[in-house]
């Protein structure tokens, strides 16, 4: 499912990162990319701040659609 | 897991140790994430005044200075970076820097609080075999969120002293110097456990496992999340925004400005009529009197009696901008920008515009989108500056006295302009197209440095008052001349018939339908081209009196001539920074025209709609 | 006699004014806050 589905609080983990080299490039380099685990810390709208390796990034919601996540593995 | 005590605030730096390296010349090289605090521990190190923050854009500036108590090591401060990847002009430089300048040591400074990502870097210059040093700074702030960091474990794995820091307080430097001064005659290289061209996503995969060996970070709502939930909130994040603006613009100017503005005014005068009777009783000409007083006192000093009010403003915008605030407003900005088809991102140059155009146009480099930026590069200006206020306080005061609402409502006008001006440049066709994907780090919220308020305030105004007696003066000197003589040379019988008369009679009846057709409310927009205060300043030398002011304008005409004032193509050194981020002069003036346009337009139709309805 | 002196002061602060004028191309207006934290969200 996709970044944008989830709630305030929800954990899972990155599956695919679907945008641009560059904005992919920066995600990487804050620690934002496929096998990692996300926070979703608010919402707005489809506006979300999420936390990353104990990193808060705030995206729109063309970003929050464009990552997809699965469940935790156990 | 063992934990280096981190030594307690106030400690007097001591550089006993490093002191006695004096037989060789030394080089250290700073590395780090961008926003680590490297810039801190620089200046901590050299006792310079740069400031926190490098230019993002093109042109890399590499700062060196020399370390204090010991001229023989040279410190130099590299482009913040995440990795030596050769991606993009920083990673680039920092990269070639290590490799080919050879620097006797690295100290790489790290976030403790983002430990893994800070890693990568780490391991990157590592693989290089350099002698390293890692500086764990903002040690306390991890240490308070319960992160514990094993050093030793670190230090095994990098072969290389890790010390805890803070540099914002101060703390732990003497023993970072210490260890420094032993690295450097010690010189052992640094390991790392991948070799230099190993893939990023095994360097990658590496560094999380030594980051979770190293530390644990639990992953857990804090204080600043909390806010934010708060502060974005659907319904609560305007108004709180709204909030923060009214109360910073409404203290800074009005407040402070019945405060101090009642006898700075005063100390003017009264100086002004020392010099006339002190001129007089020396025998100084009529004429020079004239100069001084009526000119420049008359000009210069009728805006430097707003610094009292800036100085305020620009405390007040410091605090806001370092507390962590602004990425949280360009946010929730985004939401609404994006229906103009503007970014979030774009509201952050504006805020920052309302001291000055010039670092508000500078911040758009932020935005990574071309387009995007262009238009945000062309649509700050339309935000109040500081050089706009004494315009507006001056016609506040005097056409609109007891309605406090008056000032505040052109920053208002402002942000309403920047919105429709976007809408109008999207429908243009350059700039039709869909914004950037909006995505912003956000930093821990904390307390902003009283040091660093301090700082960038005081060198704000300085270069305020700077400006004032130095541009602002020449100008007003010269205003006088033109007002003084008449094109031959003769001292005028009136202003109206100095060559500034004649020159503001012929481009006055442009401004014939906005309300203010007179040849001195020409004049003075003139003069707003060198700097925006100019405005105000000769409108005070060239009608000469209150009385005068009040019968050349109603409130409506008044009001009018703020805002084409507001909106009108910026002063001589926004256009050159303009200028800069546009890239030629022929869109520069394509810009201007825009600018100057839109405001005749808005003047317009607030004189002709505001006659008829008041 | 201090006609001159006092119009050369003037002078000077005059010449010096223009000199900042056409100096004011720096790039910079010392309110380095507002690009720090410009620059604390750069991608």
């Amino acid at each position: 499912m996709a970044l944008s589905e989830l709630n305030i609080g929800d954990v899972k983990i990155v599956d695919k990162v679907g945008a641009d080299v560059k904005t992919q490039r920066f995600l990487q380099n804050v620690g934002l990319m496929p096998g990692v685990g996300v926070r979703v810390v608010a919402k707005v709208g489809k506006n979300m701040i999420i936390s990353v390796k104990n990193t808060r990034l705030a995206m729109d919601k063309t970003l929050a659609e464009a990552i997809t996540v699965t469940e935790e593995e156990e | 897991m063992n934990v280096e005590a981190v030594t307690a605030p106030g400690e007097e730096i001591q550089r006993a140790r490093i002191k006695n390296i004096k037989d060789k010349k030394f080089t250290i090289a700073l590395v780090g994430n961008p926003n680590c605090g490297k810039t801190t521990l620089f200046n901590l190190m050299t006792k310079s005044r740069e400031y926190v923050g490098n230019w993002p854009g093109v042109t890399v500036e590499k700062k060196v200075a020399k370390l204090v108590g010991n001229d023989n090591v040279a410190v130099v401060d590299l482009p913040g970076v995440y990795s030596l990847s050769p991606f993009t002009p920083d990673e680039r430089v920092t990269h070639d820097y290590i490799e080919n300048e050879n620097p006797d040591l690295v100290l790489n400074i790290i976030d403790t609080s983002l430990l893994e990502r800070s890693l990568v870097l780490t391991h990157a210059i590592a693989s290089h075999g350099v002698p390293m040093v890692c500086a764990l700074n903002m040690a306390d702030i991890a240490r308070r969120n319960g992160i514990e960091v094993d050093t030793r474990y670190l230090e095994s794995v990098f072969n290389c002293p890790f010390v805890q820091i803070s540099a914002a307080k101060e703390v732990g430097i003497d023993v970072l110097l210490d260890t420094i001064a032993h690295q450097l005659v010690e010189r052992r290289p640094a390991r790392s456990v991948l070799p230099e061209d190993a893939p990023m996503d095994d360097v990658r995969k590496a560094v999380a496992e030594i980051a979770g060996k190293s530390a644990v970070i639990d992953d857990v709502d804090n204080f600043s999340d909390r806010l934010d939930r708060i502060v974005t909130d659907k319904w609560l994040a305007i108004p709180i925004f709204f909030l923060v603006s009214w109360r910073i613009y409404f203290l800074s100017i009005q407040v402070v400005g019945e405060i101090t503005g009642g006898w700075a005014e005063s100390a003017v005068e009264a100086l002004g009529t020392l010099i006339t009777n002190g001129f007089a009783a020396m025998g100084v000409s009529e004429m020079l009197t004239s100069l001084v007083v009526d000119g420049i006192l008359g000009g210069a000093g009728s805006v430097i009696i707003f610094v009292p009010q800036l100085f305020v403003l620009f405390v007040l915008l410091s605090v806001l901008e370092d507390c962590g605030y602004m990425s949280r407003v360009a946010f929730v900005m985004d939401r609404i920008f994006r229906v103009f088809g503007l970014s979030g991102k774009s509201f952050i140059p504006m805020v920052v515009g309302t001291g000055c155009s010039v670092p508000g146009i500078m911040a758009s480099r932020t935005i990574e989108n071309k387009k995007d930026r262009l238009m945000t590069v062309v649509l700050v200006p339309f935000m109040p500056c500081s050089a706009k206020l004494p315009v507006i306080a001056l016609f506040a005061g005097l056409m609109f006295s007891g309605h406090s609402w008056v000032a505040p409502s052109f920053y208002i006008m402002g942000v309403a302009s920047v919105i429709l001006g976007g809408v109008i440049l999207k429908h243009t066709g350059f700039f039709k197209q869909e914004p950037a994907p909006f995505v912003l780090e956000l930093s821990q919220y904390h307390l902003p440095t009283v040091k660093n308020v301090w700082e960038s305030a005081r060198q704000r105004t300085k270069e305020f008052i700077k400006k004032v007696t130095t541009i602002i003066l020449a100008a007003s000197a010269v205003i006088w001349f033109l007002q003084y003589f008449t094109p031959s040379l003769q001292v005028a019988d009136s202003a109206e018939y100095s060559m500034l008369g004649y020159i503001g009679k012929f481009i006055a009846p442009v401004f014939a339908p906005l309300g203010f057709g007179n040849w001195q409310s020409a004049v003075s927009i003139l003069t707003g081209f060198a700097a925006r205060e100019n405005v105000a300043a000769s409108i005070n030398i060239l009608f000469g009196s209150e009385s005068a002011i009040k019968a050349a304008f109603t409130q409506v005409s008044a009001y009018a001539f703020c805002a084409f004032v507001l909106l009108s193509s910026p002063c001589m050194g926004a256009v050159a920074a303009m200028k800069k981020e546009i890239g030629n002069m022929k869109d520069t003036l394509l810009a201007m025209c825009f600018q100057t346009g839109f405001a005749y337009v808005i003047a317009l139709v607030i004189y002709q709609a505001g006659r008829l309805i008041f | 006699m201090m006609n001159y002196i006092i119009g050369a002061a003037v002078m000077f602060l005059v010449f010096r004014g223009i000199k900042a004028y056409f100096k004011h191309d720096s790039g910079c207006c010392g309110s380095c806050a507002g690009c720090k934290s410009a620059c604390s969200m750069r991608k």
